[in-house]
């Protein structure tokens, strides 16, 4: 237990000190993407948590993202006030779809979860005059904070590295806590859990709002670090990343798509020279993990310690 | 004077069918109530209509006074009516002790004034479950995997956990089902115990020799009607009881 403390004290020592000893942007910049995407992984996981696959949290960090650049853009709102206004959007949303979408289960949840993302990117599309269509929205102000406009990579990275370190927490602590043995009795057996007093779709509302609150966040900080955005960035193929980083980290702790996202978001990068090879990479790592170690990576590590304990 | 717990004209229909055909009747504060039948009689969807698994055609359930038709399974026991499955119903992969804590924790998790941190619903979830294994004579197994466990003792845990949520009534469906007739006996022993207890026990059950000796009064139902109410001697003496287990009047004996 001390030792896993001093291991997660000295990670999370990195993650703060790197960019201070390495002044690189480039490596800041990567640094930016994987934070965010620690982020929405790990609000996908939360769902995966509870045993329903949501295609829907593309578009929530979409819907993030526009509530973001819109309230600063257009009702000129600061940022400071724009930022968890997004998140409080998002959550409201899924808060509202939520008891009607979790009454069903399985294909006819990612069906549902599908159909609502595509909506949402097609609205994004089709209403030009507030979305801007396919071409989408430039020039969206940097992020400020207390008037003091966040123009270096660095204080985006801290930023982002800050949310990915409270979504983190979060999830810990919920499946942690009371509330997730009661997510766990649902997950393992839903008529047993409901015969003794638990209501399986409050708990499942609320996880799926906390997904969705998160996931606008990082959307809102996507769009202003960017300062561009486009419908296709929020797309089926967006959530498909954050699936893959899932199941590549593991999805049975929310340790697994820190891991994910810290190995695979850099990968387009690394593999740009190789452009043409860059999707069967993708398609060949993941064929690995789901064959070899369908726990993910977390999974695989779990199982060597207790293969190494049981010497 | 009303029942501590109320069926009037309760009705489900299945397209044509009428799996249970209008059922009134009253069970008594302190009552060890049973419900039998032949196989198919609608006892099972009856125990369903009371607990919100499912919605009745027509008709009241009343409890304590209160309109419970059409809530939730979940709404239902928070108000203290619990039941126990037919089929074992457990969580397989914890152990004894963490099945029965869980259960009381879920409970817990509704509770008013019980909002102290998670480490303290834990001790005393601890407790508590303890108390019910040692109830049940399931303490010596707490440290062992639910699964592990001996279909009897699998079917005791089940019960372990309806105890756990500190029920008024328990509903119990077919709880002598796949037991040898050494657990079905200990069983009878348990029921006195959770009566003593001041836990109502309504009880559908296939063993007559079970019900026949533990219960206060029968209610026999034979195509989802209701044929006939009231004393274990009256029941057994009851021709439209015998004609209904044709055949099987020496079982009843």
């Amino acid at each position: 237990m001390t030792l896993r403390i001093v291991v997660m004290v000295a990670i999370a020592a990195m993650a703060i000190g790197w960019p201070f000893l390495l002044e690189n942007r480039y490596i800041t910049h990567i640094g930016v993407l994987i934070a965010i995407s620690i982020t929405t992984s790990v609000s996908l996981n939360m769902m995966l948590r509870i045993g329903q696959l949501s295609v829907a949290q593309a578009a929530f960090m979409g819907l993030g993202a526009y509530t973001s650049t819109l309230l600063v853009m257009r009702l000129g709102v600061p940022f400071l006030l724009a930022f968890p206004a997004s998140g409080l959007l998002v959550a409201a949303i899924a808060a509202a779809i939520g008891p009607i979408f979790l009454r069903v289960k399985g294909v006819y949840f990612v069906l549902l979860t599908f159909a609502f993302g595509e909506g949402i990117v097609l609205m994004f599309q089709e209403w030009v005059s507030l979305f801007g269509g396919n071409n989408g929205i430039h020039g969206i102000p940097k992020a400020s904070l207390f008037g003091t406009s966040m123009v270096s990579l660095r204080s985006y990275y801290f930023f982002a590295l800050g949310l990915a370190g409270v979504t983190l927490f979060t999830s810990i602590v919920i499946f942690r806590s009371a509330i997730g043995t009661v997510l766990d009795s649902l997950n393992e057996n839903e008529a047993l859990s409901q015969s003794l007093g638990v209501n399986p779709l409050s708990y499942r509302v609320a996880v799926f709002a906390v997904a969705g609150f998160f996931t606008g966040l990082a959307g809102s900080i996507y769009a202003h670090y960017t300062g561009f955005l486009s419908p296709d960035a929020f797309s089926f193929w967006s959530f498909v990343d954050m699936l893959v980083i899932n199941v590549i980290g593991g999805i049975g702790s929310p340790f697994g798509p820190v891991i994910g996202a810290i190995l695979l978001v850099p990968l387009p990068e690394l593999l740009r020279d190789v452009r043409q090879y860059q999707m069967l990479t993708y398609g060949l790592l993941l064929l690995t993990a789901v064959l070899f170690l369908p726990s993910g990576i977390v999974g695989g590590l779990r199982e060597l310690q207790r293969r190494w304990r049981a010497r | 004077m009303t029942g501590f717990l109320e069926l009037s004209g309760l009705s489900k229909r299945f397209r044509g069918l009428r799996a249970v055909d209008d059922v009134s009747c009253r069970m008594d504060e302190g009552e060890l109530f049973g419900i039998i039948g032949p196989n198919g009689a609608g006892k099972t969807t009856l125990f369903n209509l009371i607990t919100g698994t499912l919605r009745p055609t027509s008709g009241e359930v009343i409890f304590r006074g209160d309109r419970i038709t059409g809530l939730k399974p979940d709404a239902v026991a928070r108000r203290g009516i619990v039941r126990t499955f037919q089929a074992t119903t457990i969580f397989r992969d914890a152990s004894v002790l963490d099945n029965v804590r869980r259960a009381y924790l879920l409970r817990a998790m509704y509770q008013p004034g019980q909002l102290g941190g998670y480490r303290e619903k834990l001790r005393s979830a601890e407790t508590e479950a303890g108390e019910v294994l040692e109830l049940l004579e399931l303490h010596r197994m707490s440290g062992q995997n639910a699964r592990e466990l001996p279909y009897g003792s699998q079917k005791l845990l089940g019960v372990a956990m309806a105890l756990a949520t500190r029920p008024r009534v328990l509903l119990m469906d077919e709880p002598a089902a796949g037991l040898n007739p050494n657990e079905t006996r200990a069983l009878g022993g348990l029921f006195q115990r959770l009566r003593s207890r001041g836990i109502n026990i309504v009880l559908v059950e296939h063993d007559m020799r079970l019900v026949m000796s533990v219960c206060d009064r029968i209610l026999v139902l034979n195509y989802g009607r209701p044929i006939a109410l009231g004393r274990p001697d009256e029941i057994r003496a009851d021709p439209q009881v015998i004609e209904a287990y044709l055949g099987g009047a020496d079982e009843i004996a």
